[in-house]
């Protein structure tokens, strides 16, 4: 089914809308999930929490390329998946115990300038990299957005690791520079 | 600054440079595809090709080609020795062995050769 149409469901409020997603996307979120998550359980768990949050935001929104909305949602609901399990193993106190019972008194724990800031640290991100070669530019997404490993992109380009090591290498360098210019604090 | 707080800026990347980045996933997986398909196809038709030059058949067609082969075949005829008592002597009972000797090195130079060395 074509996302327009698959879009168009979520807005009806129709349940189908989540079936057609998983039919057509099940694999590529998984996939995602699993890069960053290293756990198959854990991975269909996130997938499931990006189904609910995909069927809770739209409407209001309405995206233009449906993969790409849905690779933003599961890879920060993996993310967070990442640092709760993470957070969790490393709490075995009372204490620790009690903290993530008081993170439920309060919201996600960001300020707004926290989140301002972050909007601005991406803005810049993403101007740098449209300053960079599109084959450069996406090297660099498959491996820091899409968790892609070293061997994969190797092979999506059929080149040899070591030249995607190499451009991931100047990528990050070529960032710092970027960022430091642009006044945040490395 | 962390890296978590770097990722987590990536996350919030424009959607348009994310969308670039999955096409190119997308289309290489299918070129890769494409690429095994052609490569499989290639050494179908290399096998195929090579199978039809040596001469290699199916199973059904070895009948064929053996009775085919059977009629092509050529073996040569052996030469006939001389008759030996066509040589003997009537009156004498003696075997004339320059002439029948003659009459071998006609026939079967190789032989005479050999029966020449045992002669000698």
């Amino acid at each position: 089914m074509e996302d327009q149409r698959i879009v168009d469901l979520y807005w009806q409020r129709e349940e189908r809308a989540i079936h057609e997603t998983e039919k057509k996307y099940e694999r590529y979120l998984t996939k995602i999930a699993y890069h960053i998550l290293a756990d198959a359980e854990d991975s269909k768990e996130s997938v499931n929490d990006t189904y609910l949050k995909a069927w809770n935001s739209m409407p209001p929104h309405k995206p233009a390329v449906l993969s790409t909305y849905l690779g933003k949602i599961i890879r920060q609901v993996s993310i967070d998946i990442y640092r709760k399990r993470n957070s969790m193993k490393r709490r075995a106190s009372q204490y620790a115990i009690s903290l993530s019972e008081l993170e439920e008194c309060i919201t996600d724990g960001s300020t707004p300038w926290q989140t301002v800031e972050l909007q601005m640290l991406a803005d810049a991100i993403s101007a740098y990299l449209r300053l960079s070669s599109v084959e450069m530019r996406n090297v660099f997404l498959c491996r820091y957005f899409f968790m892609d490993s070293i061997r994969e992109i190797a092979a999506y380009y059929g080149v040899s690791e070591s030249k995607i090591k190499s451009m991931l290498y100047r990528m990050r360098c070529g960032l710092k520079e970027h960022l430091e210019k642009e006044g945040f604090a490395i | 600054m962390k890296p978590e707080k770097i990722s987590d800026a990536i996350g919030l990347i424009d959607e348009e440079l994310i969308t670039s980045a999955q096409t190119v996933r997308t289309r290489r997986k299918k070129r890769r595809r494409l690429v095994r398909g052609l490569a499989a196809a290639a050494v179908s038709l290399c096998l195929i090709t090579a199978g039809v030059l040596s001469g290699i058949k199916g199973p059904e067609d070895k009948g064929v080609e053996y009775v085919y082969a059977i009629a092509e075949a050529e073996y040569p005829t052996m030469t006939p020795y001389p008759d030996e008592m066509a040589f003997v002597d009537e009156k004498t009972g003696e075997i004339d062995y320059d002439a029948y000797l003659l009459q071998c090195g006609n026939f079967c130079p190789m032989q005479t050769e050999k029966t020449v060395s045992i002669h000698r």
